[in-house]
């Protein structure tokens, strides 16, 4: 039964990967056509019409999507690290126990239909 | 017991020495100012709001190193941080929806408003009052100073009290 699963997931990795792979490759292939070297003083000319600073304005104005995903991943690195290291410590005791006998209930569960299978 | 130290913060119960008692807390005040002021000037000077941000949680968690999370002068409660954490994120997507609404890409520069698509009354109200022409820029600092001075106490302020739970387990 697991031999059998984890063969299947081996080779959705397979074409999974070689899918991903093909695209990447190809991406890098077809973009040298999209850069132009001369962006970069169009930038300079251009930016402190819009903005008063340069750094400001490439954070804020131009890359203004990245640094909403800046701070949300710093959102997400504070999350992940209250939910490691608060686990089992956040909840009081009551909810804890109530988890921990529905944890053993379903693992008896489990157990019990193995044994019938 | 927990009313006491609510009522009078006890500053003395900490082991810090009187050197850090009475240093820390001028300290983290000048901090906090000093971030707010990168903050408020992020648009003219190569700083922001992360720097800012940065800067306003150095001086809280200062402030914690020195006189115990219970003894703090600088106390920020759950609800206070919940609030700080939502008015930051809601402010930056809404700021970027504007964009979205009017000018039809996401973040666009409403205040500034560089490409003249934008009607005027939009333009008027999101526009800095400053002869810097810089939009929206201020606000979005602010919104991620917000986010990111919540952020990096929040970490400290957890460490302190997982560190008291463990005690009385």
């Amino acid at each position: 039964m697991s031999d059998k699963i984890e063969s299947i997931r081996a080779f959705m990795m397979a074409i999974a990967t070689i899918l991903f792979s093909a695209a990447l490759f190809d991406a890098i292939y077809g973009f040298k056509n999209l850069i132009q070297p001369g962006i970069s003083m169009v930038y300079n000319a251009v930016g402190t019409q819009i903005e008063p600073n340069m750094v400001t304005l490439v954070v804020f104005d131009w890359r203004g999507f990245d640094t909403l995903g800046e701070s949300l991943i710093l959102v997400t690195a504070v999350l992940v690290v209250l939910l490691i290291f608060g686990k089992g410590k956040i909840l009081d005791n009551k909810l804890n126990s109530a988890n921990n006998d529905l944890a053993a209930q379903s693992g008896a569960d489990e157990l019990n239909i193995e044994e019938e299978e | 017991m927990a009313e006491d130290s609510k009522r009078t913060p006890n500053w003395g119960q900490t082991e810090s020495t009187p050197v850090l008692k009475l240093t820390a807390l001028p300290v983290s005040i000048i901090m906090i100012a000093l971030g707010i002021m990168t903050i408020l000037g992020g648009h003219i000077t190569p700083g922001g709001g992360f720097q800012g941000g940065a800067m306003i949680a150095g001086g809280i968690i200062f402030s914690i190193l020195v006189y115990g999370i219970d003894g703090t002068p600088i106390k920020l409660s759950h609800k206070f941080i919940n609030a700080l954490e939502s008015i930051g994120a809601l402010a930056y997507v809404c700021l970027g929806l504007v964009g979205l609404l009017f000018a039809g890409s996401f973040l666009y520069n409403v205040g500034a408003d560089f490409y003249n698509i934008v009607p005027a009354y939009v333009t008027a109200i999101f526009h800095y009052p400053d002869v810097t022409n810089a939009g929206i820029v201020p606000y979005l600092n602010l919104a991620v100073g917000l986010k990111v001075l919540v952020g990096l106490s929040t970490v400290v302020i957890a460490f302190s009290q997982f560190k008291k739970l463990g005690d009385d387990e």
